[in-house]
């Protein structure tokens, strides 16, 4: 697939993928773009890891529930986040096209269940505006800002805020499903 | 980064990581030359690894530490030279002064400098004493200590062409490694004669005179000590923990690997018994087997440390502490070869240093009492170590006052940690351990009761994270013994494969005892909570299902029991089917699931599959809690 080989080419092997700075063009940012519901999503092609088709998650129990599992990513174990539920978005079947983006936050690896991956690209950074004051779309709290190229419009996500901290989780999972006896 | 700047990090990091390492050394030392005054060799250990401390801290800069070092090395070069007394009151400071060292290298770790750790005190202090300002440092009448001292920068035979006596001199060895020429040495010598008392070191001169740096004088100070045996040195080679961390999971990787393959041969075999080439695949398998298993033995062993060095730190504590608290306290420690993964020695170090606190503290009763009880004044600590099977097991003895049980029990009832009924039910033995429950203790009722609940959760919390174990027996008015219990390496262990609708879980098989096929009908009720009668105990059970919000069907009959067990405390976990026993590789699951009841981490199996292993303790706590909320 072409894109996987595009972002492949991109990353060398390894860690440390954050701290370099961002590929020549310092007015340009690259991008690898996916669909979550009807909307383009936008990461940072520098924190993504690797594309992978969707492999068999084992569920764990009383996770968050937009914690969709753990997959072992070569001999590694990774959780691996529904997007979709993390939006608060129906859930839908995975598709052939459905992914799972590997990204790195943190100095750690994340699967983010997505779609599908639509494409790699290069947009000005001038064309990136902050997001808007009021969230109009899914995942508005994690939007760090919206891309335009033509018609199309892109929603940059803010991977840390994807992953919240951990007192956070721990909230959320006393009050979400996981809620003991 | 710069190659100069990693460079220079990577100097700092060998200071820092040898400068602890002598530290630990120092510690020891210290206390055996306070038993043993007269032994020059010890005096004349700390005196080197304190010089060679002051020599990395000088290169790197770290002026508070060369403040405090280097006034220290004088002192014990006075000590050396036989014109100081070796006594506990000079000792006392030295001691502080290794703490307030300590104390820099904490901060020289954490923030790169040593600004943050203030040393004018003690400089003052060690200042005292070298003046002889100090109370009891009259200039001791020692002087045959100062003769048979090695003395070996001291050692005026210039005659370095000739490096044939049993102990040469230093400037035999700088010369005959060629790190000074003869001329150098003779100039120093010289230098050296025209001197008054006291007169400086060979060494310190050909540092001074730009000829030798402090590490060339280290080294031949050490090869001074231990003459024909540099090659040994050779023999073993420092390596990065991290290192060897990245093999361990290599290795892991290989054990999964493998019992894929097995796995995959198996079903070959069934399939295609008769072709040569399955059987060829099957011995190769066989093969490879073995070797991976030795292979995994072997890098286990490289990971192993003696306990010693976790126990090295305790004679220190233990004197301190009795010294503080008045009481007389012998530390006899046992089995200091035991050896143990690094991972386990490094997180044993507190509950061990926690635990005897505890034992000094209200264990061991004050001389007085101890006297009126007809027991010895010196209260005895034991601690041993041993391999036992697949275990490395720790006890913790002491002669003190023991635990008092009904102080216990009413603490527990007073806490709702138990039901009358439950505590007339148990052994004295159970009841002891009590005191391990989380909420049994806190700080301000430490005294109440026999004053050995603080924190004991957080210390069984510490060795439950280890995989491992920890008990309490106490017999009143003649002192308690802990027993410690930790697996051998973290990284591996044996673990049953259960099923839960289609979902399969690990449980870790030191914490299995049996388990039974029942039927539903077996399943009974006593106040509402699910038990089994098993050869005339109640069991207590637990579905694993119903743990984890699994959804189930209802109409299934057939269920498998495991039975596990957590020191005394005896639990069924109720699955739909077992699997196969299985050697697995603990791996880490992210923090945002670790805090996740029940589960303690994730390992992979044969066919690739992530696999949760279940933390029995917690099952255990959880079912426990749960009855009580029940019962009460």
């Amino acid at each position: 697939m072409i894109v996987e080989e595009k972002v492949e080419a991109q990353q060398s092997q390894g860690s440390g993928v954050l701290t370099r700075e961002v590929v020549a063009g310092d007015d340009l940012r690259q991008l690898v773009t996916c669909m979550i519901g009807r909307e383009e999503f936008a990461l940072d092609v520098l924190s993504v890891q690797e594309i992978n088709r969707m492999v068999e998650i084992t569920r764990v129990p009383k996770a968050p529930s937009y914690v969709e599992g753990v997959i072992n990513l070569r001999g590694r174990i990774i959780p691996v986040l529904d997007l979709r539920r993390r939006f608060g978005l129906p859930s839908v079947e995975k598709s052939d096209d459905s992914r799972i983006m590997v990204v790195l936050v943190r100095q750690r690896m994340v699967g983010l269940i997505v779609d599908e991956v639509v494409e790699v690209l290069r947009i000005p950074k001038s064309t990136i505006e902050p997001p808007p004051a009021f969230g109009s779309s899914s995942g508005a709290e994690f939007t760090q800002g919206i891309g335009r190229i033509a018609d199309r419009l892109l929603i940059v996500l803010d991977l840390n805020r994807l992953l919240i901290s951990n007192e956070q989780a721990a909230v959320d999972a006393a009050t979400g499903q996981g809620a003991g006896h | 980064m710069s190659d100069e700047a990693d460079e220079m990090k990577e100097i700092l990091n060998d200071f820092l990581t040898e400068s602890t390492e002598m530290i630990d050394v120092l510690d020891q030392r210290f206390l055996a030359l306070e038993a043993d005054p007269n032994n020059a060799d010890l005096l004349n250990e700390i005196f080197r690894a304190m010089h060679s401390m002051k020599g990395g801290a000088g290169f790197l800069g770290f002026n508070h530490l060369v403040d405090v070092t280097h006034r220290g090395e004088s002192i014990l070069n006075k000590m050396r030279q036989g014109e100081m007394a070796v006594i506990p009151s000079i000792i006392n400071v030295i001691l502080e002064a290794v703490d307030v060292v300590k104390a820099i290298m904490h901060d020289i770790r954490a923030t790169g400098t040593d600004n943050n750790v203030p040393t004018e005190e003690m400089a003052k202090k060690l200042d005292d004493v070298l003046a002889g300002k100090f109370e009891g440092t009259t200039p001791a009448a020692k002087p045959s200590m100062a003769a048979s001292a090695p003395s070996p920068a001291a050692t005026p035979i210039p005659d370095p062409a000739a490096p044939a006596s049993p102990h040469p001199t230093i400037g035999e060895i700088l010369v005959h490694d060629g790190l000074a020429s003869k001329e150098q040495v003779f100039d120093a010598l010289t230098e050296q004669q025209k001197q008054t008392e006291p007169k400086q070191p060979l060494g310190e001169l050909l540092i001074q005179a730009k000829v030798i740096s402090e590490r060339a004088l280290d080294q031949a100070l050490h090869k001074q000590d231990k003459p024909g045996k540099s090659a040994d040195e050779d023999q073993t080679i420092r390596v990065e923990t991290r290192r060897l961390d990245s093999v361990m999971n290599l290795v892991g990787e290989l054990v999964l690997g493998r019992n894929r393959l097995i796995k995959i041969g198996g079903a070959l075999d069934e399939s295609h018994e008769s072709d040569p080439q399955v059987r060829a695949l099957g011995e190769t398998l066989t093969q490879l087997n073995l070797v991976t298993t030795d292979l995994q033995l072997a890098v286990m062993k490289t990971r192993m440390l003696p306990i010693k060095k976790v126990l090295a730190k305790l004679p220190r504590l233990v004197r301190d502490l009795s010294q503080k608290l008045g009481k007389q306290v012998r530390l006899e420690t046992h089995g200091e070869e035991t050896e143990l993964d690094k991972s386990v020695a490094d997180e044993i170090g507190d509950p061990l240093v926690h635990l005897v606190r505890n034992a000094i503290d209200h264990g061991i009763e004050m001389p007085t009492e101890r006297h009126e009880k007809n027991k010895p004044v010196e209260g005895l600590l034991r601690i041993a170590a041993s391999q036992e099977g697949n275990s490395i097991v720790i006890r913790i003895q002491d002669d003190g006052k023991g635990i008092p049980i009904d102080k216990v029990k009413a603490k527990a009832l007073a806490k709702g940690l138990v039901s009358e009924a439950e505590l007339s039910a148990m052994e004295p033995r159970e009841v002891v351990n009590l005191i391990f429950l989380p909420g049994f203790s806190t700080a301000e009722h430490v005294t109440d009761v026999s004053g050995r609940g603080v924190g004991m959760d957080v210390v069984r919390t510490n060795i439950r994270k280890m995989n491992g174990t920890v008990e309490i027996e106490s017999e009143q008015g003649k002192g308690s013994l802990i027993t410690i219990k930790l697996p051998l390496t973290i990284a591996i262990i044996q673990a049953l494969m259960v099923e839960v609708e289609r979902a399969t879980f690990a449980i870790p098989l030191s914490s299995v005892i049996e388990a039974v096929r029942i039927t539903k009908s077996d399943i009974k009720t006593i106040n509402g909570r699910e038990v089994l009668h098993l050869r005339d105990r109640v069991l207590p059970l637990l579905r694993l299902a119903q743990e984890f919000d699994i959804p189930v069907d209802p109409d299934r009959d057939r269920f498998n029991v495991v039975v596990t067990a957590l020191g005394d405390r005896r639990i069924g976990v109720v699955v739909d089917e077992l699997r196969s026993q299985e050697e697995v590789v603990i791996k880490s699951i992210w923090e945002y699931l670790d805090s996740i009841k029940g589960i303690s981490g994730a390992t992979i199996t044969g066919d690739g599959k992530v696999v949760l292993i279940l933390d029995i303790s917690e099952l255990v706590e959880n079912a426990h809690a749960w009855h009580h909320a029940v019962a009460a």
